[in-house]
């Protein structure tokens, strides 16, 4: 995941990626190894740490919005400064 | 002389003519005597005498004919007057042979080519209907004599022609005529099979048509010209296939074999999410997938389709089209590699399009695959569960 262009949300293939590191390949909800086999996992986990995450990215762009409000700037103007 | 009552006359007064010379210059016979009854001569003197053997035979209307010295009459041959019966005793024609439950068959045995003339109702001749010699032919004539159809000894019907080869050989145009109502036209019998095999029809009514068809399932049309074999089939599904020079196989519904024409078209499409973190050894279906049957081995193959794409981790994601498992682009190359919008993690929907040429006429299944660009960053398909689709389409060469 790259949150380098501002826009940073993380879906759950990736959560499911995250918190099972021998997964490689899901298709749909189906998930598999390097070897092409089956591997269990569990969904309800990869959909909190989906939330967890996305609920972090938020409080931190609120934060962050809140830092330049302070400054009198908006995210448009560091939009317009960074191009 | 004689006595009384009696006349005698000697012989030598009888004249070879016949004539009874009366003597003393008589005008003859007073009386003649009793009907029935002639002069004879017993030897010496002419007497009466009653006529035996004169009355007809048989019944009344009975034709008489010679019954060992006798006349003798057959209720198998009478004439009433005005008709004549042949074994029929009370005919109802002018002529009649035979009744309705009797084997009359009768035998003309003419040294001529005809046996049976029929007039015109005028003075002349309207036609026979007869032999033709030796060659066991039937032949009917008509126009005063004119051979108009022939049944030959192989019982081939020939119309119009004194030498028919097929079972029924017209000269002219045959017609099958019909009502505005019902089908009329022509049937092919299947005799092995107990079936009409197929039609040669017009169905009138408010949508009158005029059809070809076959009623047996599996079974097609062709249409033929010289020599050069099938030129337009519709086989047993329908499909239509013109050709022109080459063959065309079925798996198409109209397919016009026109270099630049689109002969079939295949789509499908696909919603379900696909990630992977795989590089290119791994390469991953994406689900988005088609399979075609060219009809032809010079056939182009178009493959269009749309994919919406979500890279990660500032790589993003590789795509490629894959024929029957491997990689159409030379080198074994992504097709499409990362792009910038890629890299900001926003799904994109990017179009595919390539033409192939499978050199083949098996089926061909087309398979956009997917990869990641770094080990361990993960790419990934139809991220919200969108509409991904690829169409195929042959084009013929």
């Amino acid at each position: 995941m790259d949150c380098s262009y501002g826009d940073c949300t993380m879906i759950l293939h990736e959560a499911i990626f995250k918190l099972n590191p021998t997964i490689v390949t899901i298709v749909g909800d189906i998930a598999y190894d390097k070897d092409n086999n089956e591997v269990q996992y569990d969904l309800d986990a990869a959909k909190a740490e989906l939330d967890r995450f996305n609920a972090e990215q938020e409080t931190a762009k609120q934060t962050a919005e809140a830092k330049l409000a302070k400054l009198g700037l908006t995210v448009e103007d560091l939009k317009a400064l960074l191009g | 002389m004689t006595q009384a009552n009696n006349v005698a006359i000697e012989s030598s007064q009888i004249n070879s003519s016949g004539v009874l010379q009366v003597a003393g210059g008589g005008t003859g016979l007073s009386t003649v005597g009793t009907s029935g009854y002639f002069l004879q001569s017993n030897g010496s003197t002419l007497q009466y005498t009653a006529v035996a053997g004169v009355s007809p035979g048989g019944s009344n209307t009975y034709v008489q004919y010679n019954n060992s010295g006798a006349f003798g009459g057959s209720a198998n041959f009478v004439f009433n007057g005005t008709q004549v019966g042949i074994l029929n005793s009370s005919p109802s024609y002018s002529l009649q042979v035979g009744s309705a439950t009797a084997d009359t068959r009768s035998v003309f045995w003419p040294n001529s080519a005809y046996a049976i003339g029929v007039g015109n109702g005028a003075s002349g001749f309207a036609g026979w209907i007869g032999g033709s010699g030796t060659a066991d032919n039937m032949v009917f004539s008509s126009s005063g004599g004119s051979e108009r159809m022939r049944i030959d000894s192989s019982g081939n019907l020939g119309i119009g022609t004194s030498s028919p080869n097929q079972r029924v050989d017209a000269l002219g145009y045959v017609q099958a005529r019909g009502t505005t109502s019902s089908y009329f036209g022509y049937i092919l019998y299947d005799t092995t099979n107990s079936r009409i095999h197929g039609t040669i029809q017009y169905v009138p009514g408010s949508t009158p048509a005029m059809q070809i068809g076959t009623n047996v399932a599996g079974t097609g049309i062709g249409f033929y010209t010289g020599n050069s074999g099938t030129q337009i089939q519709i086989d047993s599904s329908g499909n239509l296939q013109l050709y022109g020079g080459s063959i065309l196989n079925n798996s198409g519904r109209a397919m016009l074999k026109q270099t630049g024409g689109t002969l079939q078209v295949v789509s499908a499409y696909s919603t379900t999410t696909v990630s992977t973190t795989n590089t290119y050894s791994g390469a991953v279906s994406t689900t988005i997938t088609a399979t075609i049957t060219p009809s032809n081995t010079s056939s182009k193959i178009l493959i269009q389709a749309s994919v919406e794409c979500y890279g990660n981790n500032a790589t993003g994601a590789n795509l490629a089209i894959f024929r029957n498992g491997t990689n159409l682009t030379a080198g074994g190359q992504n097709f499409l590699t990362r792009s910038y919008p890629l890299n900001s993690q926003l799904a994109i929907n990017v179009p595919v399009l390539y033409i192939d040429s499978p050199a083949s006429t098996s089926a061909q299944t087309y398979t956009i695959y997917l990869w990641s660009t770094a080990s361990g960053a993960s790419a990934t398909t139809g991220q919200d569960n969108t509409q991904q689709w690829i169409v195929l389409t042959e084009i013929a060469q």
